[in-house]
């Protein structure tokens, strides 16, 4: 009797309490360290109260075998998906519970390439508000989504299935050439941009240069990261973006490529535990709480959205309560991160690395005038390398003459002018006809002006150098340059002139005779009108790599392999340009887009190269009005990847511009 | 000292601020059983206050159920084991709430307190009616 009795009233007062108190405060916090999954079991065997059940909604996504149905676990199998309005083989892998799908190269599902699924739970929901935050603070980021996964006509339940992020997922939204850093080694990505992505996490983690980050969206990672207790190792990638040469973090799980070195990990790992990302962390907790109500607002409108793929046999109500009990706490750690406690704190040596007093060259010394060194009108012989120190500028006067002897070079860390004329042009020439000298090269921070007029060069070939290679006698990083009515031929190096990001406008320029290319274009803007660009020996005549260049009544002669070649998401522009007797008149891979108006092509082997340099890329694009062809061997060649779209009169200015051109 | 001793030891200390409110709960809660069991006897059939060989096993069983709490069949059967164990006890004439503590301390390890909690209502309640035990 005292056992029934011990039993019964406890029983009843179970019902009592779950069918009576409301769900908000049934899925707050319990006293006496009750945790909310053991009052979930309870609340479904103790709350009687009426409630209607919602219609479950849930995208389905339905894994069928081909053959046997193979369900061994850690097997990569190739099975038959089907979700709505996509039906493939896909490969998928299984590590425990979760399933990892990839798509094929050539058809993405939803533009995604892989996806993870992983059982859900209530508190699956914290990816999808970690996503809704992401995108309103402009963070690139995986998708993910509750579904229900079916496999071999069996339900599974409920999974999260996030995308994830590989190479593919940062050509689609990353800038042009933007790679993660280890498949960019581990792949047949380009080798010079995986080097500068070394060279960036080398500054960033050795010296601190915290400019190397993209510190806003580093912010909104840590700020979402702390939220839903991310760890940068778990839930983050960066890409390098060789624009500017810095990291880009992202949210979304990481495909792990075996044996390589993820610099764009450690590098974001790292800078998520220094103050100054913690410093930047508070300040966009501080923006967020400033947008809490549409903050709350929209992961109200996830709850909505997700509430019934939760519901299964509990009851809605209870299941909305614990959404909201969720958000409530989700949005607290988002008002309040610890950024501390979520990524920990690194020692960084703050101070910067105090620059080396280097003693001014002699030569420079000699004509130094404040901060400028100005070299006159006379011959100078240059027979080593001079390097200019930061914050003096470069000025050849009309009329300088310097002869550089093989090996020799001006490295210029600041502006550089040539103030050559028609009639008293500025010379550059080797020493010895037959030894290269090395290069002008010109390292800037961005916008640093260099502008050249009445240049003849020649003999040059490029400068090795720590802080980046320069691959052409006439090389710039990071500058605003301006080349007229000037001269260049005769380089023995890659190319005659390079620039690697800012930007580059020549007039009336001439090039030719080199021993590969005569105009290398990297992550930069160009502009180019009425110059001309002959072979004489050269293969290629300008190289553009994810760069924006417009091109005005130019010419390209001669070139054996191709006269423009566009590579990495490039666009041109090209007005009233002329190409004769090229191998490749015009070739566009991997993204490029030309635009021609105008434009002749004469005794070419092909006019016009579409296709895409390997798999997983896409392939180039144009768009020509009124362009004439004559006495080619091909006028135009065109992959199945790539597209040829033909305008009728001259190209309207509303398609240029809309892709930037004007 | 190996490093799978090491880890196995290490698991057992971690959260000893936790463990160290868990022993108290767990005293409290014996001594309360303890006292309702002995209540109504007169002092010449009463036990001891507190069965230190039982409040000894609870201890170590909830000791080890938290240290198995992701491995919940390992932990069924060893609770299963002592249950086993406590009603021998039982049997051997201790007139301790043997059977009630070690589940108790079992769900504790596991930290289903809501649980736990029902469980010294029910055995408060059947105790508190219970007709005392005739003496063999």
């Amino acid at each position: 009797m005292a056992l029934l009795v011990g039993l019964g009233l406890p029983v009843l007062g179970l019902f009592g309490l779950f069918s009576l108190i409301p769900y908000d405060r049934m899925t707050a916090r319990w006293p006496m360290g009750i945790t909310a999954e053991e009052v979930h079991a309870y609340q479904h065997y103790f709350d009687q109260r009426p409630d209607t059940m919602a219609t479950v909604d849930v995208q389905r996504f339905d894994l069928d075998s081909i053959g046997a149905c193979g369900e061994s676990e850690g097997a990569v199998t190739t099975r038959k998906f089907n979700a709505k309005g996509y039906a493939e083989n896909v490969v998928v892998g299984r590590a425990g519970d979760a399933f990892m799908l990839t798509f094929p190269d050539g058809a993405p599902f939803r533009k995604q390439h892989a996806v993870l699924l992983l059982p859900a739970s209530i508190r699956s929901v914290c990816a999808l508000y970690a996503r809704e935050v992401a995108h309103m603070y402009g963070l690139s980021h995986g998708n993910a989504e509750l579904v229900r996964l079916w496999s071999c006509g069996d339900d599974q339940g409920l999974f999260l299935a996030e995308e994830m992020i590989d190479q593919r997922f940062v050509d689609r939204v990353g800038r042009a050439g933007s790679v993660l850093a280890d498949s960019a080694v581990t792949t047949d990505g380009d080798a010079a941009i995986a080097e500068a992505a070394r060279r960036s996490a080398r500054s960033l983690l050795q010296d601190g240069d915290f400019s190397l980050m993209n510190g806003n969206a580093a912010a909104v990672w840590g700020v979402v990261g702390a939220a839903a207790r991310y760890s940068p190792a778990d839930q983050g990638a960066a890409w390098f973006d060789p624009a500017d040469q810095a990291f880009s973090p992202a949210l979304g799980r990481k495909v792990r490529e075996t044996g390589s070195t993820d610099v764009g990990a450690r590098a974001m790992a790292f800078y998520m535990a220094t103050p100054e990302a913690h410093r930047k962390m508070a300040a966009m907790a501080e923006t967020m709480r400033q947008d809490s109500a549409e903050l709350e607002q929209r992961l109200a409108e996830v709850d909505a959205l997700s509430a019934s793929a939760f519901v299964g046999d509990t009851r809605i109500g209870y299941v909305r309560a614990q959404l909201g009990q969720e958000r409530k706490e989700f949005l607290h750690r988002l008002f309040h991160p610890d950024p501390v406690a979520s990524f920990g704190l690194a020692m960084v040596d703050t101070a910067k690395k105090a620059a080396p007093v280097v003693e001014l060259d002699p030569f420079l010394r000699r004509y130094l005038v404040g901060d400028t060194v100005r070299i006159p009108r006379a011959k100078h012989l240059i027979d080593h390398v001079i390097t200019v120190p930061a914050g003096i500028g470069v000025v050849l006067e009309k009329g300088a003459r310097l002869n550089m002897a093989p090996g020799s070079a001006l490295v210029v860390n600041g502006s550089l002018h040539m103030r050559g004329t028609g009639l008293n042009p500025v010379f550059i020439r080797p020493t010895d006809e037959g030894g290269a000298w090395a290069g002008i090269c010109v390292n800037g921070t961005g916008s640093t002006r260099c502008a050249i007029t009445g240049l003849k060069m020649s003999g040059g070939s490029m400068l090795k150098s720590e802080q980046g290679d320069h691959t052409a006698m006439l090389s710039f990083h990071g500058c605003d340059v301006s080349i007229v009515s000037s001269a260049l031929t005769g380089a023995r190096g890659p190319s005659a002139i390079a620039i690697e990001r800012g930007a580059l406008a020549m007039r009336e320029c001439y090039m030719s005779s080199g021993t590969d290319g005569l105009l290398d274009v990297t992550f930069a803007q160009g502009s180019f009108i009425k110059c001309s660009f002959a072979s004489d020996g050269a293969a290629v005549g300008v190289r553009a790599k994810g760069a924006r260049t417009r091109f005005d009544g130019c010419d390209f002669t001669g070139f054996r392999s191709e006269g423009l070649s566009l590579r990495t998401k490039s666009i041109a522009d090209l007005r009233r340009a002329s190409f004769s007797g090229n191998g490749t008149a015009l070739l566009a891979v991997d993204g490029s887009k030309v635009f021609l108006d105008g434009c002749s092509f004469t005794g070419n082997s092909t006019g016009i190269d579409l296709r895409r340099s390997r798999p997983g890329q896409p392939g180039g694009s144009a768009m020509v009005y009124q362009n004439t062809f004559t006495t080619n061997t091909s006028d135009k060649r065109v992959d199945e990847w790539s597209t040829w779209t033909e305008g009728t009169g001259p190209m309207p200015d509303a398609v240029s511009s809309a892709n930037g051109m004007d | 000292m190996g490093e799978h001793t090491e880890r196995f030891m290490g698991s057992f200390l971690q959260g000893w601020k936790e463990l160290v409110i868990l022993f108290f709960l767990l005293l409290l809660a014996a001594v309360v059983l303890s006292w309702l069991a002995n209540r109504r006897l007169r002092p010449v059939d009463r036990g001891p206050a507190l069965s230190v060989p039982m409040f000894i096993s609870a201890f170590g069983l909830l000791m080890l159920a938290r240290h198995f709490h992701h491995d919940r069949w390992t932990a069924v059967i060893i609770a299963l084991g002592l249950a086993v164990a406590g009603v021998i006890i039982s049997k051997s004439g201790t007139r301790a709430p043997v059977l009630a503590m070690i589940m108790l301390a079992v769900l504790l390890g596991f930290g289903l307190n809501l649980s736990a909690l029902m469980l010294f209502i029910v055995a408060f309640i059947a105790l508190l009616l219970s007709r005392p035990a005739q003496k063999k």
